[in-house]
């Protein structure tokens, strides 16, 4: 155990808008042309230093399509910091963007970070998703929003660097996992629970 | 009669604490701290499929059946291969404790060291104010604990 944090970050988006190609360009430096299908989820580690603390941020590659979201609840779990991905020359993913984030809400711990990603911004003639108009969607719902290209490597560091920076600041305000749920309840009458462990 | 490593993973996946324990002939090759991340992220994926693959109907007799202390009642249990086994323990709030033992280790016995395992993450762990939530966990007391544990069932 030769780091001080370690920060889980999930991919989340429709399919092909680029999250595995993101990922690649982060971790190798590389990007591939030819589309692969991510099975399930796909692990990448990269370790930063920040502040002075060694960071690893291991980042959960989920595939995109229908068929592999199954077990997703369990992926969503405990996430420091999720990432939402479309496809600028891709009108659909930018309008699920609204179905990811109810996801979101229902599956990830109430604090987590997000931040929202605009992939393929080097493909300007074929560019459908205006920057102002998701720069306006992600500032009504308090985001951030970042554009990328996996391609050409264009704000690729940036993107994550943000990411960890805004998850540290964030355990720096909150010691000892507070949250802004209501205290567990000593005096002894039923609080409805719903579910289980798992 | 041999554990040759130790994972230990959060609710989340995320793994706290590994460690592999020096046994002659150990057929658990080492990796670097990468792999073992994404070794204990995809068990915890691994388990929660079992658990999404057990059908409801199974799910009262295997209640019964399951092992007191371990609440870990429908997902994966135990891999076993040709050279060493892997055992998954779950606690009521969701963290694994996985061992990886020779063949000849018994069940029982593999549970009862990781009670006294769960035991000491308790008392050693979460009783620590310096130590951070769903954090790695880098303590001397725990880890001197859970050498002089495991050492005594490497004979």
């Amino acid at each position: 155990m030769d780091y001080d944090y370690l920060f889980k970050l999930l991919l989340i988006g429709s399919s092909g808008v680029g999250k595995s190609s993101i990922l690649l360009r982060w971790t190798d430096s590389r990007f591939s042309k030819f589309y692969v299908s991510t099975i399930g989820v796909d692990f990448k580690i990269k370790t930063i230093q920040l502040d002075g603390k060694t960071v690893k941020l291991q980042v959960w590659d989920t595939a995109g399509q229908e068929r592999f979201r199954t077990i997703t609840s369990s992926y969503y779990r405990g996430a420091h910091g999720i990432i939402i991905v479309y496809d600028v020359t891709d009108q659909e993913s930018f309008n699920d963007v609204n179905q990811w984030l109810q996801e979101i809400d229902r599956y990830a711990t109430s604090g987590v970070q997000k931040l929202l990603v605009g992939n393929k911004c080097d493909l300007a003639d074929k560019r459908v998703v205006d920057y102002a108009v998701a720069k306006e969607f992600a500032d009504s719902r308090g985001i951030p929003f970042i554009e990328t290209s996996a391609a050409e490597d264009t704000n690729i560091e940036q993107a994550f660097l943000l990411m960890a920076k805004q998850i540290k600041a964030q355990m720096a305000l909150q010691p000892v996992n507070a949250s802004n749920k209501p205290a567990v309840n000593l005096s002894g009458s039923s609080v409805n629970q719903q579910g289980g462990c798992c | 009669m041999a554990v040759y490593s130790l994972y230990i993973i959060s609710k989340s996946g995320s793994l706290l604490y590994q460690k592999d324990f020096n046994v002659v002939n150990s057929p658990i090759s080492k990796h670097n701290t990468n792999d073992y991340l994404v070794i204990a992220s995809t068990l915890h994926g691994v388990h929660a499929i079992a658990s999404k693959l057990t059908p409801k109907e199974a799910m009262g007799n295997y209640e019964r059946s399951r092992l007191p202390s371990n609440s870990n009642r429908y997902g994966l249990q135990c891999i076993r291969t040709d050279r060493f086994n892997i055992c998954v323990y779950q606690s009521t709030t969701g963290l694994k404790i996985i061992l990886i033992t020779s063949k000849d280790l018994s069940d029982l016995s593999v549970l009862q060291l990781q009670s006294k395992l769960y035991e000491y993450y308790t008392d050693f762990v979460l009783k620590n104010p310096f130590y951070r939530l769903e954090m790695p966990i880098r303590l001397k007391l725990f880890d001197d604990k859970v050498q002089s544990v495991v050492t005594s069932h490497n004979v």
